[in-house]
């Protein structure tokens, strides 16, 4: 690698040096493309056990080939995939279109002038990111949702309702209810792109805009916004590309009997048709399924970007 | 950021200090029902079982350190942290080192097939092949039961080169080709220069690996397994195991109850696994935050 | 320097990775090494007697539902090093639990990974996976000689009997070996069973409690106007459950909570559409999810009855279990279903001077049968052997070692002398004994309960030869003398009986649980519809529980039914299973006979 470099930076200048700099740029790049081949590409050959009728330790080629049974049973198996499919593309969408509260609270934060302050509160927003969901559970419960609940004791203190509320059952707000905790959750920790995205805009263009004259807001508007949305366009499209993965452990443990309607999401769904029942083939055919629409997803996000912004990102 | 607003002239100040008011009593609201929960499991967590059904909202009243003596009794807890620690930092490093390399070379203007070999690396994302296959490839090539299952399969890891290879093309071309035309060559423009002008990318990318690193567990219990395993377990699936047993009794009938009869609640044993496990995160947390708090100036650099 | 610095924290980072690679490749070596040692035991281990047969000391690998403690498998604990010491043996025992051994024996299987013994979660499903891949060996010809114990054993040969039927063996072949046979308890706290809070009922001057269905209700009632609070001021209702979180336990709840208190048994690997006589074993002629006065809707009937009266405590749809029990410890409910968490509440009430608060299973109400004293004939948890493993003798030989009486009591109560004595023959525990608290620390230390899921007798098993139970802890004369309280002698006087158990043999004709059937692997189509009406019902039936007006409940059991027999295919699941159910007469007839003459029933 050494010799190479070396004898790149004898040949910058020469006429060949441009083709051996591509070669030395693809030399340094294989180690890498190596490690995803192993870890990420080798494990694909495991995607004809969804064509099969898979057991574990026999062989392949002695598995019965069924075809695309088990991609009908992921559409047709139950009743129960459109209504799957609406509740997961509802919540994705709602959660992408909240996904400019980071970049807005990150705006917030580098507005504050106090230094200290600001580290405090990006420190403690981003507490909730690492509280595990099923603890979020306990205290959703525990602090909203029960008859003992914070929320209940307090309010019915002051007179307000009669009944208790109980958040976690509420079929109609269920939807919101769930995007509102991913919010609580993921705010302060996603802010952390933004925050390392606003450090990289050029000083220069803030002094520019205050020899312009211009105010806070209006720096905000014309030098920080625009420095984001290369960011954020890049997070919006793996946001769109991931629209069939809203997390299982959110849904499983905060869903119950009487929000299931609005709930079961297809990562539950997968786990309740295919894992919980050691059905490796069903659970694989989801993936592949799953794999193809994030991909499909990404192309067409990625060409509208190109289309509308004049940019694809990918 | 801080030096613009400073550069303000003084009238301009004041007009804006009811926005400012706003923004800091804001902030200062989510900051609360963000460590409002911290508190809440720091209280649980030293309360009997009996209280937390019971609701302890502001200081435990009925106060027991029950759910952490029961941590402190976990077999060979003291090589678990070692385990967990090297997983992190090792991990951590690798996974930077790996991921900004390969974003500064797929950001290269000179790099042939860009588009190809970017995608390459993205659709990663997107391929889950399921836990059987990965198991076979992964212990195919000799990773069962050994150390290096904790960190190479996160080495390269396609989110962290996207976050890192749109913020490398954020860095003025110019720079990059001064230095070329210095007669530097890659390793050292990266080395030299990628590097740190990408600190708070990298910064944050430390933390997200970091904190993945040190929660992740179901390697462990896949590719750990055995008499081959000793001390090559790490504190986290301990502390999962510690609540699978806890659990015993609820999933399992009478004569497991009485048997393994594990007298702390799943919720407060959690409570306390939570606190012990995320306040090392928020010790070291600070220390990478002022790379990505602070800004860079870029033209310090160019002069 | 900081970049300098930072070069040499990579470089120390490379090294360590590079070191504990090759650490990781010597360890590799050794595995490959005593795989060539025990390779050489198999050879040589013949004929002769058992001290020839075991007198090469080999390790075997075993994972098995035990407690989880050492990293590696290997225990220090007295109890196991005692059955190295016996079959001289390395005993690596790896602890796994029902949530994440499937998926971990699914990757063993593929990778061929398997230890040499290991738990079968699902048996129904696994064995026939392990068969396709020839990774569980037949035991049948090791019986004779190295399972002498078993074979020796009229539970052990109940045992090996029924996992050689045609239901749980392909080809007649013993390939299952059951652990955890008997029973869990001795009759008093039976698993699933209808607590009630027997102070508060004989304060309320005993009312009327002809049926399950109605009367309950009005007791439940009864009972919280006289307790409205508990001790620490929390509201108290008549029942509750645990529907929160990933639907809590699905539909256990109900399929629990009425058939066993009745004398028949849902069936789960059927979806429950199948229910089964404890009597005889007989299949029930209706399909219990669309038959109304079914099991299966008369408990989740009873459940939003409850809700109406404002009985049925609100949370229940949010709580999970272990909010439940403490619930329950608290006093927060008068009736409830799991035996292990009225016997965890009535512990907690223990506590106080002088206490009488008790939670005491009522015998059957209005029905002449109920699965009472259990009987796990083939074993509540299946093992297997590797099909490749080098050493199946001393394998058969653990399994075999493991499954007696004796080792059963060791398990529950440690090695002689720790915690118990033999006096005139009897085990007996010692004072100590009954104080102490059987958690992770104790099982380390003694070995007491480490071996809960791999050993031979449920710790309600009596053992012939001593007339004692198993568990000393629990169930011996001096634990019940001692756990005694004007309470239960209330309720013993009441149905004018001498013991507890008494009462339950006099008021209710059949109480022996005397089902004997079992159900291999059904054919794909019908596995595919269990599972999704598993699903649907697990899903979908809490609406009906809390429904507000009985003919809203009408019309969500109707829009159910309905949906069963349209989308799920209920009819022909059941239709399948009872024909499999009828097919099997003759094999149950074998079983029953064996248990009877066994227990000593004509």
């Amino acid at each position: 690698m050494t010799t190479a470099t070396q004898a790149v930076k004898k040949k910058t200048a020469a006429a060949g040096g441009k083709r051996k700099r591509q070669i030395t740029l693809v030399l340094l790049l294989l180690p890498f493309l190596v490690m995803i081949g192993i870890f990420n590409y080798a494990p694909l050959f495991g995607w004809s056990y969804a064509f099969v009728d898979y057991t574990p330790g026999v062989s392949i080629w002695d598995c019965q080939f069924v075809g695309l049974k088990y991609f009908e049973r992921i559409f047709f198996g139950s009743g129960d995939f459109l209504r799957v499919l609406r509740n997961t593309l509802a919540i994705s969408l709602l959660n992408i279109l909240f996904s400019v509260l980071p970049a807005i609270f990150a705006i917030a934060i580098s507005q504050v002038r106090s230094k200290r302050y600001a580290k405090i509160v990006q420190t403690c927003t981003s507490i909730p990111n690492f509280i595990s969901w099923v603890l979020v559970y306990s205290m959703v419960y525990m602090l909203l949702s029960s008859e003992a609940s914070a929320l209940n004791t307090i309010l019915k203190s002051l007179g307000l309702i009669e009944e208790s509320l109980s958040p976690l059952t509420n079929v109609d707000h269920a939807w919101a209810m769930q995007v509102g905790i991913n919010i609580w959750k993921t705010l302060g920790y996603n802010a952390i792109i933004y925050l390392s995205a606003i450090t990289s805009i050029d000083q220069e263009l803030y002094q520019a805009a205050d020899v312009d004259g211009a105010n806070t807001f209006q720096k905000i508007i014309h030098v920080t916004v625009p420095g984001l949305l290369s960011t954020f366009f890049v997070l919006l499209l793996l946001a769109i590309s991931n629209m069939l993965s809203n997390g299982f452990d959110q849904f499983w443990l905060l869903g119950n009997g009487m929000t299931w309607d609005k709930l079961e999401v297809f990562d539950t769904y997968v786990y309740r048709m295919g894992i919980r029942n050691m059905e490796y083939s069903l659970a694989t055919a989801m993936g592949i399924f799953k794999s193809i629409v994030s991909i499909v997803l990404l192309s067409i996000a990625n060409l509208g970007s190109k289309k509308l912004r004049g940019v694809s990102i990918f | 950021m801080t030096t613009a607003s400073a550069a303000m002239p003084k009238k301009k100040k004041k007009r804006l200090s009811v926005a400012n008011t706003i923004n800091y009593v804001v902030l200062f609201l989510l900051m609360f029902i963000c460590v409002y929960p911290m508190w809440y499991i720091f209280i649980n967590s030293f309360s009997t079982p009996a209280s937390i059904t019971r609701g302890v909202f502001i200081l435990p009243y009925d106060f027991s350190t029950e759910a952490y003596q029961n941590l402190g009794d976990i077999t060979n807890i003291g090589s678990s942290i070692v385990v967990a620690v090297s997983r992190t930092v090792l991990g951590t490093i690798l996974t930077v080192f790996c991921c900004s390399f390969c974003a500064y070379i797929l950001a290269h203007r000179y790099l042939p097939c860009k588009k190809l070999f970017y995608r390459l690396f993205i659709v990663t994302m997107y391929l889950n092949a399921g836990f059987i296959p990965y198991y076979l490839t992964v212990s195919g090539i000799g990773l069962r039961n050994n150390f290096l299952v904790y960190i190479l399969p996160y080495a390269v890891q396609a989110y962290f080169i996207i976050l890192i290879k749109t913020y490398i093309e954020s860095i003025p071309g110019e720079l990059v080709e001064s230095a070329e035309i210095d007669g530097a060559g890659i390793v050292r423009i990266y080395w030299q220069m990628i590097l740190p002008l990408s600190k708070p990318i990298l910064a944050t990318i430390v933390v997200f690996a970091a904190v993945n690193q040190w929660n992740t567990w179901s390697d462990d219990m896949y590719f750990m397994q055995g008499r081959n395993s000793a001390n090559l377990h790490c504190l986290q699936y301990l502390l999962y195991q510690e609540l699978q047993a806890s659990s015993v009794v609820d999933t399992s009938s009478a004569g497991a109850a009485a048997g393994a009869g594990i007298k702390v609640s799943p919720t407060s044993l959690r409570m306390a696994m939570s606190f012990v496990t995320i306040f090392p995160i928020l010790c070291v947390y600070p220390f990478m935050q002022r790379y990505f708090t602070k800004g860079i100036m870029l033209g310090a650099v160019k002069g | 320097m900081k970049k300098k610095f930072a070069f040499k924290l990579i470089a120390l980072a490379l090294a360590a990775a590079t070191l504990s690679s090759f650490a990781a490749c010597s360890n590799g070596g050794d595995t490959a090494s005593t795989g060539g040692d025990t390779a050489s035991t198999g050879d040589t281990s013949g004929d002769g007697s058992t001290d020839d047969k075991f007198a090469e000391r080999v390790a075997l690998d075993v994972c098995a539902f035990v407690s989880q403690n050492e990293q590696d498998g290997r225990r220090s604990d007295p109890i196991s090093k005692y059955i190295e010491d016996q079959l001289n043996i390395d005993l690596y025992l790896t602890g796994v639990t029902e949530a994440d051994w499937p998926n971990q024996l699914a990757t063993m299987m593929a990778g061929q990974d398997l230890p040499d013994i290991f738990l079968l979660s699902n048996p129904t499903e696994q064995l026939s996976m392990l068969l396709a891949s020839n990774s569980i060996l037949n035991l049948s010809p090791y019986l004779e000689e190295y399972a002498p114990n078993t074979m020796a054993d009229p539970g052990g040969q109940l045992m090996v009997t029924a996992n050689t039927q045609s239901a749980n063996s392909p080809d007649g072949n013993l390939y299952l070996w059951g652990m955890c046979k008997g029973s869990w308890d001795d009759g008093t706290v039976p698993t699933c069973g209808h607590y009630i809070r027997w102070d508060l009922y004989k304060e309320a001057g005993y009312p009327t409690l002809e049926n399950f269905d109605e009367d309950m209700l009005d007791v439940m009632e009864a009972m919280v106007a006289l307790e409205p609070e508990t001790a620490d001021g929390q509201k108290t209702y008549g029942m509750g459950s645990w529907f929160g979180a990933g639907q809590g336990w699905g539909e256990w709840f109900f399929t629990f909570g009425m058939a066993p208190q009745e004398g028949a048994g849902l069936i789960e690997a059927t979806g429950r559409v199948l229910g089964v006589s404890t009597v005889d074993s007989t299949p029930l002629e209706t399909n219990q999810l669309t038959d109304k006065e079914g099991y299966f809707w008369r408990a989740v009937k009873f459940a939003n009855k409850a809700n109406q009266r404002g009985l049925f405590d609100p949370d229940s749809f949010t709580m999970t279990s272990d909010t439940y029990e403490e619930n329950l410890k608290a006093g927060k409910y008068m009736f409830n279903y799991p035996g292990w968490m009225s016997v965890s509440a009535n512990q907690e009430f223990a506590k106080t001077e002088g206490n009488e608060k008790l939670f005491v299973s009522l015998p059957a109400i209005g029905a002449d049968a109920e699965e009472r004293f259990g009987n796990m004939y083939r074993g509540e948890r299946q093992y297997g052997v590797n099909g490749q493993t080098k050493n199946p003798e001393r394998c058969v030989a653990l399994l075999d070692f493991v499954s007696t009486y004796d080792f059963s009591r060791i398990a529950y109560n440690g090695l002689e002398g720790t915690y118990w004595n033999m006096e005139d023959g009897v085990p007996t525990p010692t004072d100590e004994y009954l104080t102490i608290t059987k958690d992770e620390a104790e099982a380390t230390a003694t070995g007491v309960g480490l071996y809960h899921h791999f050993m031979g007798y449920g710790n309600g098993a009596i053992d012939p030869e001593t007339n004692t139970y198993m568990d000393l802890y629990q169930f011996s004369d001096k634990a019940k003398e001692a756990t005694m309280n004007p309470t239960l002698q209330d309720f013993i006087d009441h149905y004018g009986a001498e013991t507890q158990v008494d009462v339950y043999r006099q008021e209710t004709e059949t109480t022996n649980s005397q089902s004997f059937l079992s159900f291999g692997e059904p054919d794909d189509e019908i596995s595919n519809y269990v599972n999704e009406i598993n699903a649907y019902v697990g899903t979908t039936v809490f609406t009906a529980v809390a429904a507000t007006s009985d003919e809203e409940f009408q019309k969500i059991q109707d829009e159910m039914i309905t949906t069963l027999q349209n989308n799920y295919h209920v009819d022909e699941v059941f239709e399948y299973f009872y024909n499999e159910a009828v097919a099997q007469a003759d094999d149950v007839a074998v079983l029953s006979e064996m248990s009877n003459e066994m227990l000593g029933i004509e």
